[in-house]
């Protein structure tokens, strides 16, 4: 009986954080200056029949990439925070606690200060690099952990947080030699940011693509995904090959977490706080835990990018990185819902 | 049948087992018992195939398929051989329905857990007496409950063969007779393989026909427990003078004050 309860009431919980995530993309795409609410029906049947609405289009336009990036990236972030967070048995792991927020970080950087190109169409040369140092760190971290043949979830741990800290030197590095004009661009884009102009429809597409792939394929794996919160030794009595999985764990984690990196920079503290708070609302298991800490993370960072929108608008600054919004908020957040889980 | 052949181990440059041979044929049950440190554990792990003997070998034979369980893919382990470590981390948010499935994970192929999984996980819960607290969280269980919910788990992973690791550690003197004998009812009518390390030795006398005294990563004695649990064996494996009396056919232990090292 009780299960049934259960079930209804998760259920309602998705659909409640569907909802709220459409509203507030609604409220983001038709807030600011330039564009009213009421003419977001007449724009978007005019967009549908072709029609040209000149500037109100180009606006419109762009906040919906913009919208689109938001979610797509607190996906990610989110659910791969949480797979991690599973996966090695740390309520502090996240992709970038491997290494890939500072690879990435030092590939972007790298790009900028040397002016290195690597030509992708449709892409440019820090993306590229950004996703490349991602991985690339990340495969790394892996790799070096495992010298240590008893390499377990702490060893990883351990080696990411140094890896990490070597590549943000090297991040420094780059940031001191790279061209005065380029540091404020290098800057911005670790703090993370979701304003870059160069970001078109095609690059939505393709990273939720990317997104959704990894999401399905760690869904997969739920049952491996549970098993592996009990720790190594419990994992491989109960038939999981732990070394596969995390292979294949890490490879899709880095990969979608690689993708939108590249695109907004390092974003912080999503993917730790959203899935900490997801998991005490619809609790572990990672069938659940992986959509839920999704759809929570498209919520979260769309909603901090509003915010920074709209502090934009009353500040007479030009932008304000979104990273500093969820750190911002995030922290006191994080500290809230640790201390209550404390006392309970 | 298990069967170990000069088993050595050693972690590193310490040697924790030196020459270890045995035979455990199907549905026969075995307590290991030993001072700690002695190499139980570790001959459990060699059991279960997450560690490969430094030389000598240990072979499982179940249904006329044989094979030596670190060599052969954990998935295909765990469907003969079920292990109930010494302490498992469950996370506390999970619910004890939750927990037991996962002994399920090895057996069904699907993406998610059927039918028969649950039916089977529901039918072991019950078995140890805990199947009111299905949808209870592991955080808000006992430790006696905890321990129950884990044995249902391993129960529920339906091998021929089972492994466990001190299950009444942490337990009242109740639970650990309750539990021992209902582990024991279970794997005799199902005629599983049991092997299980032991600390209390009475508690191991009192369930188990047959007994491994392991000492400094040794069996020194093999038998019933009335052959095992001599004097001289256990002031050799512990050494701890003490009397051993039967009182209505059960073996009682009854150790003497002061200890034989010091003395000398």
């Amino acid at each position: 009986m009780s299960e049934v309860v259960m079930k209804r009431r998760r259920a309602l919980l998705f659909i409640n954080a569907g909802l709220i995530l459409i509203i507030i993309v609604v409220i983001a795409i038709s807030i600011g200056p330039g564009l009213s609410i009421n003419r977001l029906p007449h724009l978007i049947m005019s967009a549908m029949g072709g029609g040209d609405e000149g500037f109100e289009n180009a606006i419109l336009s762009y906040r919906v990439i913009r919208v689109l990036l938001a979610v797509i990236t607190g996906f990610v972030l989110s659910y791969c925070g949480a797979t991690l967070q599973i996966t090695l048995n740390n309520p502090l792991a996240d992709p970038y606690l491997l290494g890939l927020s500072a690879g990435a970080g030092f590939g972007a950087s790298l790009s900028s200060a040397l002016s290195l190109v690597i030509a992708i169409p449709g892409l440019t040369s820090k993306m590229v690099f950004a996703f490349i140092g991602g991985v690339l760190a990340v495969f790394g971290v892996y790799r070096i952990s495992r010298i240590r043949r008893s390499g377990g979830a702490q060893t990883i741990i351990i080696t990411g947080i140094i890896v990490s800290s070597f590549l943000s030197a090297a991040i420094i590095f780059m940031l001191a030699i790279a061209p005065f004009r380029d540091q404020h661009q290098i800057l911005l884009w670790l703090l993370g940011d979701l304003s870059s102009p160069v970001i078109t429809i095609k690059h939505i597409v393709v990273v939720g693509i990317i997104a959704i792939a990894a999401l399905v394929g760690l869904i997969v794996k739920h049952r491996e995904l549970d098993i592996l919160s009990g720790g190594e030794e419990q994992a491989l009595y109960l038939g999981v090959s732990v070394e596969v999985s995390r292979r294949y764990i890490f490879t899709l984690t880095a990969l979608a977490t690689g993708a939108v990196v590249s695109l907004t920079g390092l974003i912080g503290f999503i993917g730790i706080v959203v899935p900490h708070a997801s998991r005490a609302i619809i609790g572990p298991q990672a069938r659940r835990l992986l959509p839920f800490s999704a759809l929570v993370g498209g919520i979260t960072l769309l909603t901090a990018d509003t915010i920074s929108r709209i502090l934009v608008t009353y500040f007479p600054i030009p932008t304000i990185p979104v990273g500093v919004i969820t750190a911002f908020f995030g922290a006191p957040y994080f500290l809230y819902v640790f201390t209550k889980g404390r006392r309970d | 049948m298990i069967r170990a052949e000069e088993v050595e181990f050693s972690y590193n440059t310490r040697v924790v087992l030196r020459g270890v041979s045995f035979r455990i044929g199907d549905g026969e049950m075995v307590g290991m018992i030993g001072p700690n440190g002695s190499g139980k554990t570790t001959l459990l792990r060699l059991m279960s195939g997450i560690l490969r003997p430094t030389s000598g070998n240990i072979n499982i034979a179940i249904n006329g398929l044989s094979f030596e369980p670190f060599y052969i893919k954990r998935r295909s382990v765990a469907k003969y051989v079920s292990v109930l470590p010494q302490n498992p981390v469950v996370p506390d948010d999970f619910t004890v329905e939750d927990v037991v499935l996962m002994g399920r994970y090895a057996v069904s192929r699907s993406i998610s857990y059927n039918r028969d999984d649950y039916d089977i996980c529901l039918r072991a819960m019950s078995d140890v007496g805990i199947a009111h607290l299905k949808d209870r969280l592991v955080g808000q269980l006992s430790g006696g409950e905890l321990k129950r919910a884990l044995i249902a788990r391993t129960l529920a992973q339906e091998t021929d063969i089972v492994l466990l690791d001190e299950p009444t550690a942490n337990l009242d003197i109740a639970g650990k007779e309750k539990i021992m004998a209902l582990i024991v009812k279970r794997c005799r009518e199902r005629n599983m393989t049991l092997v299980v390390v032991m600390h209390d030795i009475g508690l191991a006398a009192r369930h188990m026909p047959r007994l491994f005294l392991i000492s400094d990563g040794k069996i020194i004695a093999d038998g019933e427990p009335g052959v095992v649990l001599s004097e001289e064996n256990i002031l050799g494996a512990y050494g701890i003078e003490t009397e051993v009396l039967w009182y209505r056919g059960e073996l009682v232990i009854k150790p003497q004050t002061g200890n034989k090292e010091e003395e000398r």
